[in-house]
């Protein structure tokens, strides 16, 4: 495990579905990082995640996951792995005590002492059944649950999605705790690019089963940069240095994607900071072009 | 498999707490009704009596045979794990399909044989109420009722996690035809009309009489059917946890 270079390693994945297809997809997710896993309802982040997870079988390519192969060392790899989805998948009868005793026995590793002291942090009560618990006490433990067996790499999959913002704040402070540790590491599924933009050290974009964008998230977000110009400038601006534009009334908002070079080559333009929204944003309507 | 079992008791404690509520209910006026048809104002005619008991003979059976049954269903536990999401959590673990399997077929067993304890004292009382005991015949029924109870309960469970992603209401499609088809060719086989209910039934001196040329082999034939349906159902229930989805 210490020798790894990558905590997730996707080579040339494919899964076909009739209307679906995730075609050849292939990133990486350094140790002791985290993953910033980006695109809207529909992409391909759920069938990504759910192969990772050797839930459904793939067509080709290849995953390792903590440096093993997902499929061959299945146990081994999921002895270290821990998966948080965006719904609760504990009983709504049960209580958090009486998950304890029973996720004792689902984990060889499991650390009741860690997990008590989660759900005082989190203000959890021990004694109510899940069924009357909040969305957001019901996330809080599921992470409580899967940071208590010592598990190496947090696969979650939309596990801010529906939250209020107190809420993922205090989610996104344990995941920064959890990755203290060098060995761990985190991907995390989102549409909500703001939680993202806080926490992640780098970034994938996946759109229609294809990967857009994969890398780091700083640099990714300081490579693109949006041109506010006018209608005449627009015309002007060269369409290979374009992702895709906003038609406005009163001219174009341009996404570029080499900033450095659009500096050079639009002098007289101002080029404005972006965000990973407004960056999936035009690469999803990349095909388009122009859109409004 | 502690913490396994132990979340099972807690989904299903309720539905036997009530199931278990209602046979004893029935066990004790069954009871009460036979203290009162022996010692009752009508002990007197013995004719009466005897006709009573004849008609009173089913009830020898009913609540144990009734707990036995219910507990084929602990409670709808097998749909409560997939509805939950239980079932993907688990799959996302470590924890080996054999356990998991192996964790639910070892309570539907512990729980079955609970019923066959209640079903035994009951009998034992109901017989004592009467002054007639219990005959091993008797116990050879109830025997029956519950292995057979266990093998239904065990297909239950291969068959919930085998139509896993289908609807609920095809899952009870399937079961039902597959029950009534058991029924149905266990009533063609049996020829229920030729059984005599006044008198002390025992089903192996009954098949006895129907298939007297091949009746040494009825007892090995029913053990062996018995460990294959239980072995078929384990190996098709970690087959279908171990099934990755197309």
């Amino acid at each position: 495990m210490k020798d790894i270079k990558n905590a997730i390693e996707i080579k040339d994945l494919t899964k076909k579905y009739d209307g679906f297809t995730l075609d050849n997809i292939s990133f990486n997710v350094p140790k002791g990082s985290i993953m910033g896993f980006i695109g809207q309802n529909g992409a391909g982040k759920t069938t990504t995640i759910r192969l990772m997870l050797n839930l459904i079988k793939k067509d080709s390519g290849s995953i390792r996951l903590l440096g093993l192969d997902n499929a061959e060392n299945e146990n081994e790899v999921k002895s270290q792995i821990s998966a948080v989805f965006d719904e609760l998948p504990f009983h709504e009868q049960i209580n958090a005590n009486q998950l304890s005793v029973i996720l004792s026995d689902v984990f060889d590793s499991w650390d009741k002492k860690t997990y008590f002291s989660y759900l005082d942090r989190f203000s959890l009560p021990r004694k109510k059944r899940f069924g009357e618990f909040s969305k957001g006490m019901k996330m809080k433990l599921q992470i409580a649950a899967a940071l208590s067996h010592g598990a190496r790499l947090l696969i979650m999959d939309e596990a801010t999605t529906g939250l209020d913002p107190v809420v993922r704040n205090e989610i996104l402070d344990i995941f920064l705790e959890y990755l203290q540790d060098e060995e761990n590491s985190i991907l995390l599924s989102s549409h909500i690019t703001t939680d993202l933009e806080k926490i992640a050290d780098s970034v994938t974009f996946i759109d229609r089963g294809r990967i857009l964008l994969s890398g780091g998230k700083d640099e990714t977000v300081e490579t693109h940069g949006i041109i506010k110009c006018g209608k005449n400038e627009y015309k002007d601006i060269d369409k290979a240095d374009i992702v895709s534009a906003r038609l406005t009334d009163f001219g174009a908002e341009v996404m570029i994607n080499d900033r450095e070079k659009a500096v050079k080559k639009y002098s007289g333009l101002t080029i404005d900071d972006t965000t990973l929204e407004e960056i999936m944003l035009f690469y999803v309507r990349r095909e388009k072009g122009e859109w409004k | 498999m502690k913490g396994l079992l132990y979340k099972d008791l807690l989904l299903s404690r309720k539905y036997y707490f009530v199931v278990f509520l209602y046979c004893m209910l029935f066990a004790l006026i069954a009871v009460l009704m036979r203290i009162s048809m022996i010692c009752g104002n009508l002990s007197d005619n013995k004719e009466v009596v005897e006709s009573l008991s004849r008609n009173m003979y089913i009830l020898r059976y009913t609540p144990g045979a009734a707990m036995l049954i219910a507990f084929i269903n602990d409670g709808g536990t097998d749909y409560s794990d997939i509805r939950s999401g239980w079932l993907l959590f688990s799959r996302t673990t470590a924890l080996r399909p054999e356990k998991l399997v192996g964790a639910r077929f070892v309570f539907k067993a512990s729980a079955l044989t609970a019923a066959l304890i209640f079903s035994l004292v009951y009998m034992i009382v109901f017989g004592l109420t009467g002054g007639d005991g219990i005959t091993p015949g008797m116990l050879r029924n109830i025997f029956s009722v519950y292995f057979l109870s266990i093998a239904v309960s065990f297909f239950a469970t291969a068959l919930a996690l085998v139509f896993r992603k289908k609807q609920i209401s095809q899952i009870i499609c399937v079961g039902t035809v597959g029950v009534a088809g058991l029924l149905l060719t266990t009533l063609m086989i049996v020829k229920l009309d030729k059984i005599d209910a006044s008198k002390d039934f025992d089903l192996l001196d009954f098949l006895k009489g129907e298939f007297s040329g091949i009746i040494n082999y009825i007892l090995p034939a029913a053990a062996a059917l018995f460990v294959i349906s239980a072995v078929l159902s384990y190996i098709t229930s970690v087959k279908a946890l171990k099934r990755r989805e197309g």
